[in-house]
């Protein structure tokens, strides 16, 4: 058949090729309707309609459920429960359709995320209903498994069986990150222990000592949002933002988007964040350790591991990296460093503040922000005293005193207690930098103790092997190194057996 | 019907297990995705296998939807998948279906003919891009900006792709294709 050139125009083309596949679009709706237990309505009920606003809150009692340990937030979503209450009344009158006994096939959705990242939706009788991959390693697990209409234990066990088989999990790699969203919170509770309690029992079986991590996922749309622009999992999303909670790591939600599932996990589980049923740890056998850490940060610091008190180490995350955060006391100042697990090279140095304890993290934390915010100006403050020939007192208006440690005149970092007093005469009390009080505490403690760093700006590229070296330089500290290594290998097995443990 | 008006609530009623929200979903896309399944497999047998399989996930898999106001890219991407399956499976027909037989003929008017001869000629001569993008701007009423994010291709290849297939179906459908066909054997 042929037509003329004149009659086809791209209007008539596009026309005909639209007629023609409404024409032959099979009507399949029925059949449908029955496949997935769609119970028939007449023809003429209307498909309801009150406000998008209010139908989307109204099917979302999960998300209206209130937080009771955050008051505010429970009164924002008392209100958004009230108008969820108020749209399903509507519904009731307006709609035809009952909430009550409303129940669809999709119960709950187990989230499995290794790297390769799988969701499977369930339901009521704990059976795949569907199973759908969230990234492009969790395509290659998928598409040789048959996983519908299996019991979610069962299918569970295959996934984590596929990704061993594919090399997904490891030894070393040996972290599931296990999540469970539903709308009964209690029986998503149920199902996530239930899950949690059988995977391990199937891991320990193979020669992977398995970490599993699980949490019971409470999904909002903000939630949901984040999870969808970042193409990650909703398991994968909820642990971020717990994370990311944290008060030492607040804000660093798109640094935490660059870990790995082990990361994430040994960062949540390092925090005690699980909001489910957890077994293992994770393998961290690649990582300089806790020792490794302090030492290399002890090195920074220019101190030995006896000068040290209230010794708190602990993982962190900082640029997208795995660290440790280091924490002490030395010589009434507190030191913080950051470590790159890794490498063991110190990531953030010249924390240094006087009067703050080091067991309290968030005293750590704000320190460290301190330093960080005062870097410029400290850096001024160390030019001027080198420009006046100073003896190093600064001169802060704060209080605050630091030191880079990479400069040419490490020197002295703080003041002594007579000099903060002198230069900050209108210190408040409270001030934990400049308070009169801390200052007398310094003096008591030490009194010509100074807050100092050494010039380690050679070494700041070392590893961590390399950096007893530069700890001390006298002979008693040479003897004190020898003793701290032992003492630090003592320290490194019994962490070894208790993770083992 | 616009697919870009799509009412991204709808999912999030069928999350519910809503079937009346189920119905409303299918009555505005179901041509949508059968033509676009058509496009990619070009055996309605196929298609049509697939447009059930694509229904069915789409309703147990709305509770993993997330709402970012692009309900009908996250459709599409379902059939998509199910089709490449299907063909990496080995599980489809060879035969491009021929809309035009007899039966057919016979017993529809002649603009369904035209119509039927247009859509023939655009499973035979295009290619698998040149397919979908036509099935897409005239079935979905998409933007050919909304179908480059959906292909996820640049706005250029898309439009060059969609005047390449028009001309190409220009030229068949008024019988130059065939007197070239025939020049060059010749």
């Amino acid at each position: 058949m042929t037509y003329n050139r004149d009659e086809i125009n791209e209007e008539i083309i596009m026309k005909s090729l639209a007629n023609a596949i409404q024409d032959s679009t099979p009507d399949i709706l029925q059949s449908l309707r029955a496949e997935l237990n769609i119970e028939s309505r007449s023809a003429d009920t209307p498909v309801m309609t009150v406000s998008e606003t209010d139908r989307a809150d109204a099917y979302r009692p999960v998300k209206a459920k209130a937080d009771t340990s955050q008051r505010q937030k429970a009164r924002v979503r008392s209100t958004a429960y009230k108008v969820a209450s108020c749209a399903a009344a509507l519904i009731v009158i307006f709609g035809g359709v009952s909430l009550v006994n409303r129940t669809g096939p999709a119960f709950a959705v187990v989230g499995l995320d290794v790297n390769p990242g799988i969701e499977l939706t369930i339901d009521k009788n704990e059976k795949v209903i569907s199973a759908v991959a969230v990234n492009e390693d969790g395509q290659h697990i998928l598409s040789d498994l048959r996983i519908e209409k299996r019991n979610v234990n069962s299918a569970c066990d295959e996934v984590v069986e596929a990704m061993m088989d594919e090399g997904y999990l490891t030894d070393t790699s040996n972290s599931v990150l296990l999540s469970v969203r539903a709308d009964d919170p209690d029986k998503g509770r149920e199902i996530e222990r239930e899950i949690s309690d059988n995977l391990n029992g199937f891991l320990e079986d193979s020669e992977i000592s398995p970490a599993i991590f699980g949490q019971y996922v409470e999904a909002d749309d903000e939630l949901d949002k984040f999870a969808g622009t970042h193409g990650i999992s909703i398991g994968k999303a909820w642990l971020i933002r717990k994370l990311s909670d944290e008060e030492d790591l607040s804000g660093t939600a798109d640094s935490l988007l660059g870990l790995t599932t082990q990361e994430l996990v040994l960062l949540g589980q390092d925090r005690a964040l699980s909001t489910g049923t957890s077994y293992g740890t994770p393998n961290t056998s690649k990582y300089v350790g806790t020792d490794g850490a302090l030492i290399a940060a002890l090195e920074a610091a220019g101190l030995s591991k006896e000068e040290a008190e209230n010794v708190k180490v602990n993982f962190s995350c900082e640029n997208g990296s795995i660290v440790y955060s280091v924490g002490f006391d030395a010589n009434s100042c507190i030191y913080g460093f950051n470590v790159d697990a890794l490498t063991g090279m110190v990531m953030l140095h010249d924390s240094v503040i006087p009067g703050v304890s080091a067991e309290s993290p968030a005293g750590i934390a704000d320190a460290i922000n301190d330093l960080i915010s005062n870097e410029h100006s400290l850096s001024q403050n160390k030019a001027d005293q080198n420009t006046s020939g100073a003896s190093g007192n600064t001169d802060s208006g704060s209080g605050n005193t630091g030191n880079s440690g990479t400069g040419s005149d490490p020197g002295k970092i703080a003041g002594d207690a007579e000099d903060i007093t002198d230069t900050d005469p209108d210190d408040k009390p409270g001030d934990i930098s400049g308070d009169t009080e801390d200052i007398e505490d310094i003096d008591d403690a030490d009194e010509d103790k100074e807050c100092t760093l050494p010039d380690n700006s050679d070494k700041a590229e070392g590893s961590s092997s390399d950096k007893n070296d530069g700890i001390s330089s006298d002979s008693d500290k040479e003897d004190s190194n020898k003793e701290k290594t032992n003492k630090e290998s003592e320290d490194k097995d019994k962490e070894k057996a208790s993770d083992n443990n | 019907m616009h697919a870009a008006d799509l009412d991204e609530n709808l999912i999030i009623l069928m999350a519910q297990g809503d079937g009346d929200a189920f119905t409303e979903f299918y009555n505005q896309t179901a041509s949508i995705v059968y033509g676009f399944a058509l496009s990619i497999l070009r055996n309605k047998q196929d298609a049509e296998d697939v447009m059930h399989d694509a229904f069915i996930k789409a309703y147990t898999s709305a509770v993993t939807y997330r709402p970012m106001g692009k309900p009908i890219a996250w459709l599409l991407t379902i059939v998509k998948n199910l089709c490449y399956n299907r063909i990496r499976s080995g599980r489809i027909f060879e035969d491009i279906d021929d809309y035009q037989d007899a039966a057919v003929s016979e017993t529809q008017d002649q603009d369904t003919v035209t119509d039927r001869a247009v859509l023939q000629q655009a499973l035979k001569i295009l290619d698998a891009d040149e397919r979908q993008i036509v099935t897409l701007y005239s079935v979905s009423g998409l933007k050919h900006r909304e179908i480059a994010e959906i292909m996820e291709m640049p706005m250029g290849t898309v439009l060059s792709k969609y005047n390449r297939a028009l001309a190409k179906m220009r030229k068949e459908l008024t019988g130059d294709g065939d007197r070239n066909r025939k020049g060059v054997k010749k």
